[in-house]
């Protein structure tokens, strides 16, 4: 009875934390409206994409018109209910993969993942390789 | 006769190229102490004529004579008189006169060093090659001593952008750097010639190249801090194509005097070294290409022509290849002056070695990152952006390897192990406890960035214990701490300010309020000031602090006519903890009443992040000092 109790307790504690907190959903490129930008989902996407017209800057950083047009884009999106990586994917069809701060993993950007980690080991094994040659003489 | 003072300067200029061309041509000479003498005599000469030449530019500057395309491209008589000066070199032509002017200086500097007459040739040849290459450069595409006719009534102005005291300095902060790095390739040729590279070697370069690097972080900061204030959205650093590319010799220059203890020390690993001093000078004109050349697309603002580019990659392929083919032949017979010397992992230089190693794959990770789209764009035509997200999931965990790593490599012994580095057990639980502490308070969430404030704090605790506990302590010493202690500061900030920052952007009408965290802030009043050359548009942002204080922010739109641009200055309040940023922007209209996007950022930690850089060059400069001083002995 009583573990019953505590499993429906707890239950309810996974799903209130899991539900969402009703926030709105606000931006500053509305005057109107107020803008929770810490932590918020939003900035965390705009962070992961890039203002095509700007040099380098992301959609978070941009006064680009460019920048507030994809803004609002990805706003509809999520208020339409897609996820991170829908919304993503629909920007990367539409503009290609530059639009993503974040390359794309495939096979013709392996190199660029998988390389720093391959060169590493190499190195490590190469420094490895010379204190065998070079190893001590035993200590007398 | 002083109307004539730009064409004197060209004059010098053609002068510097017949000297850098004897320097450089001596090198075939059979050699003798007179060629050396010789180029000595030129190597002075050269430094002379060339700081004639810059003092000229900068007198044409500061005399706002538009009859000189540079000035009239760049300066305007409305400019405050500081900026008059920092626009000699805010241009493309004018910062590569300040480039062979330092070139040349640190010519003069290396032909002073004592050495055998063969080395000192080939060194002092080199040298000259490089001002040659350069001056050539300055003279058959960017003189910036042409005249204009009509002469216009007045100039176009420099960047409000760049009309900053810290990017006035930004500049020559990091051609000293880059061009220290030119002392060190000459030098590493000048080894592979000659077949040695040794202790004394080692003794020779080590000075050059570590006031090249702590002068390169100097101005990497400075640039960075400028970003930060000026740009206006408090980012420090972007992973830029730009900024990217001064990180790369840095990232090479710190693999370099650290393979250089381990040669002047253990006489280990010479080729490793002579490579890493050649590729860090490569990666420094490398990088005035990718600037200058606009391959690249960048956040900064610069003068782009692509036929200067390509005149700065030939001088690259030349030079880089060069030097790479002469290592491909020699760099196998260099000797150390050391008959097979040890070397096991569990010591110090093994330490120091696998470090650099991490730094070498660390520059490969910027520069693939940089090059990657460029490269993927005219192999396959796919374009693709490699932003900071990428950086973040694969340069941090390769450098958080080198946090983990630094406090381990000073506590031990040359050669072997001495005794267990038992000292460490204290500060490891200490970090880690804190590491727990920080986890409960801020939640599991933040795991990731808790994990790297603990290295950080590991590598500052460390520092201080391992300076504490030295019964000597030299200004060596002094600067091995201070720097290390920097690395430890900047990596703690950049953590804290890349997981914690907070940002809130809010339009207000006058008397309305914002909160972020503890803090209120009201906007008070908006108002019209007038700079020296700019009108602004100015709020009055009144903050209540959790302690009940106030403080009054001074946000500033500021509006430049002579070059139509406008610039946002962020009124800043620095704490040891963090700073308040505040901005404001255009005014937009709200039911009739006009509001202003305010925008206030919390950035954690900024001012260790700077101190930590400040105190990398420091101690770069303190262990300068004494690898000099100790040259002789």
């Amino acid at each position: 009875m009583i573990g019953r109790l505590v499993m429906v307790v707890l239950m309810a504690a996974v799903m209130a934390a899991a539900a969402p907190e009703p926030k709105p959903e606000l931006d500053v490129d509305n005057p109107l409206l107020v803008t929770p930008l810490t932590e918020s989902r939003t900035q965390e996407l705009y962070r992961e994409i890039r203002c095509l017209v700007c040099s380098g800057e992301s959609l978070a950083d941009s006064t680009s018109d460019f920048a507030k047009d994809v803004r609002a884009m990805i706003r509809q999106d999520m208020a339409a209910g897609l996820s991170d990586a829908d919304i993503r994917g629909r920007l990367q069809a539409r503009f290609g993969d530059q639009i993503l701060m974040r390359p794309p993993f495939r096979l013709d950007t392996g190199a660029l993942w998988l390389g720093p980690f391959v060169l590493l080991a190499i190195g490590l094994i190469v420094v490895w390789r010379q204190s065998r040659r070079r190893r001590c003489p035993p200590a007398s | 006769m002083l109307v004539v003072i730009p064409e004197v300067s060209h004059f010098l200029l053609m002068m510097a190229l017949v000297l850098s061309f004897g320097q450089a041509v001596a090198v075939f000479a059979p050699t003798s102490g007179a060629v050396v003498r010789g180029q000595r005599v030129m190597a002075t000469g050269l430094t002379a004529v060339l700081a004639l030449s810059f003092l000229g530019l900068i007198w044409s500057f500061v005399t706002s004579d538009f009859s000189v395309r540079a000035v009239a491209e760049n300066s305007h008589t409305a400019k405050p008189f500081l900026y008059k000066i920092a626009a000699a070199w805010g241009h493309h032509e004018g910062s590569l006169v300040l480039w062979v002017l330092i070139l040349a200086l640190f010519g003069w500097w290396v032909s002073r060093l004592r050495a055998s007459d063969r080395f000192m040739q080939v060194t002092m040849g080199v040298q000259g090659a490089l001002i040659l290459a350069f001056v050539a450069l300055i003279v058959f595409t960017s003189n910036p001593f042409l005249r204009l006719d009509p002469v216009p009534l007045q100039g176009a102005s420099l960047n409000p952008l760049l009309q900053d005291p810290s990017l006035a300095l930004h500049p020559p902060m990091l051609y000293v750097g880059y061009v220290g790095f030119s002392v060190v390739f000459a030098l590493a040729v000048a080894a592979l010639v000659t077949g040695r590279a040794d202790a004394d070697w080692a003794r020779l370069v080590r000075p050059v190249s570590l006031v090249a690097w702590s002068f390169l972080t100097l101005g990497i900061g400075l640039g960075s801090y400028w970003a930060y204030y000026e740009l206006g959205w408090g980012g420090w650093w972007f992973w830029d194509p730009v900024e990217n590319a001064s990180l790369l010799p840095w990232l090479s220059g710190t693999a370099l005097i650290h393979s250089l203890i381990v040669l002047q020390k253990r006489g280990l690993f010479a080729a490793w070294a002579v490579f890493l001093g050649i590729i860090s000078f490569c990666l420094s004109i490398l990088g005035t290409f990718l600037v200058r050349s606009g391959v690249l697309t960048s956040v900064h603002a610069f003068a782009m022509d692509p036929l200067r580019g390509y005149a700065v990659l030939l001088i690259f392929l030349l030079f880089a290849g060069g030097a790479f083919a002469l290592y491909a032949v020699r760099a196998h017979r260099l000797s150390t002056g050391v008959e097979a010397p040890e070397f096991t992992m569990t010591s110090r230089e093994g330490m120091m070695t696998i470090n650099t190693v991490v730094l070498a794959v660390l520059t490969l990770t910027v520069l693939v990152g940089t090059l990657y789209p460029l490269l993927l764009e005219g192999l396959t035509g796919q374009s693709i952006s490699v932003g900071p997200p990428y950086y973040n999931q694969v340069f941090t965990p390769i450098s958080a390897l080198l946090l983990l790593m630094l406090p381990v490599g000073s506590v031990m012994a040359w050669r072997h192990v001495g005794e267990r580095p038992k000292r460490l057990w204290v500060p490891a639980v200490v970090v880690m406890l804190c590491g727990v502490l920080l986890t409960l308070w801020l939640g599991v969430a933040h795991l990731w960035p808790i994990a790297g404030l603990v290295l950080g704090g590991w590598v500052v605790l460390c520092s201080v214990i391992d300076l504490w506990q030295r019964p000597v302590r030299t200004v060596g010493v002094w600067g091995m701490a201070l720097a290390h202690i920097g690395v430890g500061l900047l990596a703690v900030a950049a953590v804290a300010e890349t997981a914690f920052r907070d940002d809130i952007t809010r339009p207000l009408a006058i008397g309305e309020s914002l909160e972020i965290g503890p803090t209120q802030l009201t906007l008070r009043r908006v108002g019209e000031v007038d700079g020296e050359n700019y009108v602004a548009m100015r709020g009055q942002v009144e903050a209540t602090l959790r302690n009940g204080k106030q403080q009054t922010f001074w946000p500033e739109r500021r509006y430049f006519p002579a070059s139509a641009q406008t610039t946002t200055e962020a009124a800043i309040r620095t704490t040891p903890l963090g700073d308040l940023y505040v901005t404001i922007a255009e005014p937009k209209m709200r039911d009739g009443e006009a509001v202003w996007p305010v925008r206030v950022a919390r950035h954690p930690m900024i001012p260790a992040l700077y101190l930590g850089m400040l105190l990398m060059a420091l101690g770069g400069g303190l262990a300068a000092y004494q690898t000099y001083r100790r040259r002789g002995a």
